[in-house]
């Protein structure tokens, strides 16, 4: 385990690298540089020329790479331009939005895609199996702003049992069941955009992994039909599960992103849309950063969750 | 007599509807296997010697196959085809127990061999986990397998595939079934280790008293293990005896055939015998007799009505028109 | 003698495969339906008087009737007009990301299977990097960096979305690379660009077909997503997805459904159908698959 774990995160460090000088030659093709905030209008072309140097500006780019890694690191990523407060703060304050959210949403599309994978598997032609096919057709095929814009219309403004949107109905009183209220519809539709691919993952895994001979064994020696699918058969199934799982995380992000926006969700991607309109580059790379940080962190994780669930890559 | 018969098989008929037509994989099959015999049922691939097996079991049906009305399958006097599923599982793996050809494929991957163990012997023995955890290390000692406390905690691909068969063995015997319908035990193994399990097989049948039905292609391994033999070709019986008669006087031309290509050390021949021919497509109904393409006693008779399963005067049975007039003989006296 | 049998094995594939797709119902609909729907987008402003940009004075927001077939937009412009147009736009910004996606994956992908060792090792990490990347994100910044326009969506899809193309070339050819006709090709001294595109690429195609569909719906919808958000193809110029832009208003929303319905129900059945066809074509080429 510790060797598998060691070699997963040596194969994370070109990774790594590989992601932040991407990053980093984009933020050095967005317009303005970590000093436009700090010239005020008193300043000579010779202040600012120091500022450069001071901000080590006038270094060649790979110095220049090493030393925003090393800022990076040190969690400071410059001010915004639109609030002037730094960049980890105003992100600070989004990340728990976009976490619950997220969460959420990735744990009611794992839930439905398991259980409707299983059922389409298990019961061919049964009504699990079509609720399973329709449920994947439209995580598939229809916009999750499109299926957003349906879900307001139908559950916040005909039937009036949801809020349009936000986070709280008064965000001074921190009610949990209000926010569980307004987090319900955004997670659901998030979800439904993810768990169209855990359905079919699961279904067809599911249906190969019957036909194995150690499922036949395990009928063989008398397990009760349900112990043969729910523990020797959908364990070995999990697999091609989780690592689909651990594909589809970078899909998450860019959903939330759609989702926040359309429900006004205030987490970091509707940071992000907002932060675009206002040229706000500082937070546009800081939120780039975090993300595809929280990416690796989260591929790391399903790694680890796949090494618990099979001893083969384990030892 | 009667007493002495574990399991009877009467009748039995399975085919597969699949979307090119029916396949009868299986076509009325009647055998007995008495207790702590071991019949050896024997054919080439594709002939519906495993698709008889996992009909004893009722599993077929999990398989897309179906045991058709008028088959019969008796366990010491009571009928298994009609038991419902919950009887079945009581049935499997407690009074007969099944090993399958590839150690490699037949044990869950993801789960300790500890846990596979335990879980069948709690399941049929209604003792506690602890109970249940010694035994499984003892039938590990019992197959040969080395330092069996620590071996248990292992995952198969640990194991070598001689080591997993073991396993297996030790697994199907753990709840001393009287029936263990072992399904080419020893195909995918090396030939050294082929033995070894086979004289394993042997040590074990004694020790529990199990009968066993011995699938398998090879006639070397049915010469040295089985009692009764029982030929099978394209889902049908051609040939039922005791090893002694099937192989001193084998009466079916298949069977003459397939002896004939059994390699010989004692022989310097040019050249393998083999049977001219393929197995006939199953999908197409068969008139008469199925062996009749590939036979060198082929008349016309042949084509138009099929053989009956003949009682022979030695008390051997062949599905043959070249034995009706001695089979009438037996019948008179 | 030999290199007849190899087309007529190649042919009968081919032929098969094709017989296999039109008994498949579900996807012959589908093409049928995207075929009629491209003749649609490309014929209709020809043969009609279409006017999807003038802002029609005192006509703002106007239900459908016999003038405006499906009503106006909130600036007067024709939806009718607008849906044709913009079919026109979203349905080339998949075609031409997908085709930008695999000119650049399938290249890398044959490069990483047939040379192996440090080149394969380069591509497949940066395929990794690619694929943890958060698409949307990096579309998000380089489209605010490039400036938003239809050449700029395209680019920014297709430049993410090479990864799937590349590790399907990849594993084809690992596997075909084996192959006695490659290897008969090699003996008899073809060099090495000769045996990738002659002999290596056709006989891995098949798989990249169905690839290239499922692409195309892909960035059909995420084109719909970047316009949405107002970062895809900037008014005035149509597309689905701008158009459903306009819905993020409550009032439109709930009482101008007319402005979003089509284009986001047209949307839907596009990027369906293109999946149907992807399905079609997949079970056709599969072997093992009997219809």
């Amino acid at each position: 385990m510790k060797k598998f774990l060691l070699k997963r995160i040596l194969i994370m460090i070109p990774v790594f690298f590989g992601m932040t000088i991407l990053i980093f030659v984009l933020s050095n093709l967005t317009p303005g540089s970590p000093v436009d905030a700090m010239i005020t209008a008193d300043m000579t072309p010779a202040d600012i020329e120091a500022l450069y140097v001071r901000m080590g500006l006038d270094q060649p780019l790979h110095i220049q790479y090493l030393r925003w890694l090393g800022r990076l690191f040190q969690g400071s990523l410059g001010y915004s331009f639109r609030t002037g407060t730094a960049v980890t703060g105003v992100i600070g304050e989004r990340v728990g939005p976009t976490l619950l959210l997220t969460g959420t949403a990735l744990a009611l599309a794992i839930a439905a895609g398991v259980l409707f994978g299983v059922a389409a598997a298990c019961k061919p032609y049964s009504v699990w199996d079509y609720m399973a096919s329709g449920l994947s057709f439209i995580g598939a095929g229809v916009p999750t702003f499109f299926l957003a814009l349906v879900f307001i219309y139908c559950f916040a403004v005909k039937l009036q049992w949801l809020p349009t949107g936000g986070m709280y109905a008064n965000a001074s009183t921190k009610d949990w069941m209000d926010v569980a209220k307004h987090l319900l519809m955004p997670a659901v539709l998030l979800g439904i955009s993810m768990t169209g691919g855990y359905i079919r993952q699961t279904r067809s895994s599911m249906l190969e992994v019957m036909g194995e001979e150690y499922v036949k064994m395990a009928r063989a020696k008398g397990m009760r039909e349900k112990v043969v699918l729910y523990s020797h058969a959908l364990r070995n199934a999990m697999l091609p599960v989780a690592t689909q799982i651990g594909m589809s995380v970078p899909f998450l992000v860019g959903g939330a992103v759609v989702t926040e926006q359309v429900f006004g969700w205030p987490g970091m991607g509707s940071l992000m849309v907002l932060s675009i309109t206002y040229r706000d580059y500082p937070v546009i790379m800081g939120v780039t950063v975090y993300t595809t940080c929280a990416v690796m962190v989260v591929n790391l994780l399903m790694d680890i969750i796949y090494a618990l669930l099979d001893p083969r890559v384990r030892n | 007599m009667e007493d002495n018969v574990l399991l009877q098989v009467s009748h039995l008929r399975t085919q597969f509807e699949t979307k090119e037509g029916i396949i009868p994989a299986v076509d009325d099959i009647s055998f007995t296997v008495e207790r702590g015999q071991v019949l050896g049922i024997v054919g080439e691939s594709g002939c519906g010697k495993s698709v008889t097996s996992m009909s004893i079991l009722k599993l077929i049906e999990k398989y897309n196959g179906r045991i058709l009305a008028g088959s019969s399958v008796k366990l010491e006097g009571r009928e298994l085809l009609g038991l419902s599923e919950a009887e079945m599982c009581n049935i499997r793996g407690r009074e007969i127990a099944m090993i399958f050809q590839d150690p490699m494929t037949s044990l869950n991957p993801v789960f300790t061999i500890e846990r596979q163990m335990v879980e069948t012997i709690v399941r049929h023995k209604k003792i506690g986990r602890k109970a249940a955890h010694s035994t499984a290390v003892e039938w590990l000692a019992k197959v040969g397998i080395p330092e069996p406390e620590k071996r248990i905690k292992e995952y198969p691909h640990q194991l070598s595939g001689g080591m997993r068969q073991r396993v297996i063995i030790a697994i199907a015997l753990s709840c001393d079934p009287k029936l263990l319908i072992a399904d080419e035990p020893t195909t995918a193994l090396d030939v050294t280790i082929q033995a070894q399990i086979l004289d394993l097989l042997r040590k074990l049948k004694d020790e529990v008293n199990a009968a066993i039905i011995l699938i398998t292609h090879d006639m070397g391994v049915v010469a040295e293990m089985a009692d009764h033999i029982l030929v099978m070709y394209a889902g049908r019986a051609l040939e039922y005896g005791t090893k002694q008669q099937i192989f001193r006087n084998p009466r079916h031309p298949y069977t003459k055939g397939l002896l004939a290509s059994i390699p010989r050390m004692d022989r310097q021949e040019e050249r393998l015998f083999s049977i001219e021919g393929n197995v006939p497509n199953l999908l197409k109904p068969v008139e008469g007799c199925v062996f009749r393409e590939r036979c060198g006693y082929a008349r016309e008779a042949c084509g138009s009505c099929r053989p009956e399963l003949l009682s022979l005067p030695d008390e051997s049975r062949v599905s043959c028109l070249l034995y009706e007039k001695e089979a009438k003989e037996s019948a008179h006296e | 003698m030999d290199k007849i049998k190899k087309e007529n094995v190649q042919n009968s594939f081919w032929r098969n495969t094709v017989q296999k797709f039109m008994k498949h119902r579900v996807a012959m609909f589908s093409l049928l339906f995207l075929t009629v729907e491209i003749l649609a987008v490309i014929l209709l402003p020809l043969l009609m008087d279409l006017d999807p940009y003038t802002t029609n004075a005192g006509c703002f927001s106007m239900a459908p009737d016999e003038r405006f077939l499906l009503g106006t937009d909130d600036v007067g412009r024709d939806v009718f007009s607008r849906l044709v147009y913009g079919g026109r736009v979203s349905i080339m910004v998949g075609f031409v990301s997908a085709l930008l996606s695999a000119v650049i994956g399938i290249p890398l992908g044959l490069l990483a299977g047939y040379y192996g060792g440090v080149i394969r090792m380069v591509i497949m990490r940066l395929v990794d990097i690619f694929m943890s990347f958060p698409a949307m994100i990096i579309q998000l910044v380089l489209v605010t960096v490039l400036g938003a326009s239809a050449a700029s969506v395209m680019l920014v899809i297709g430049l993410l979305g090479w990864t799937g193309f590349a590790r399907l070339t990849y594993s084809k050819v690992i596997s075909v690379k084996e192959q006695e006709y490659v290897e008969a090709a090699r003996a008899s001294g073809a060099t090495n660009l000769r045996q990738m595109f002659q002999y290596i690429l056709p006989n891995s195609l098949a798989p990249l077909f169905v690839q290239f569909s499922f692409s195309v719906a892909s960035a059909i919808l995420q084109e719909s997503g970047l316009s949405f958000l107002g970062l895809g193809v900037p008014v005035p110029t149509a597309s689905w997805g701008n158009m459903i832009y306009s819905a993020q208003s409550l009032s439109t929303l709930v009482y101008r459904p007319w402005m979003w319905v089509p284009a986001g129900t047209i949307l839907v059945a596009t990027v369906l159908s293109i999946n149907f066809i992807g399905d079609g074509l997949r079970d056709a080429l599969d072997p093992k698959m009997k219809l």
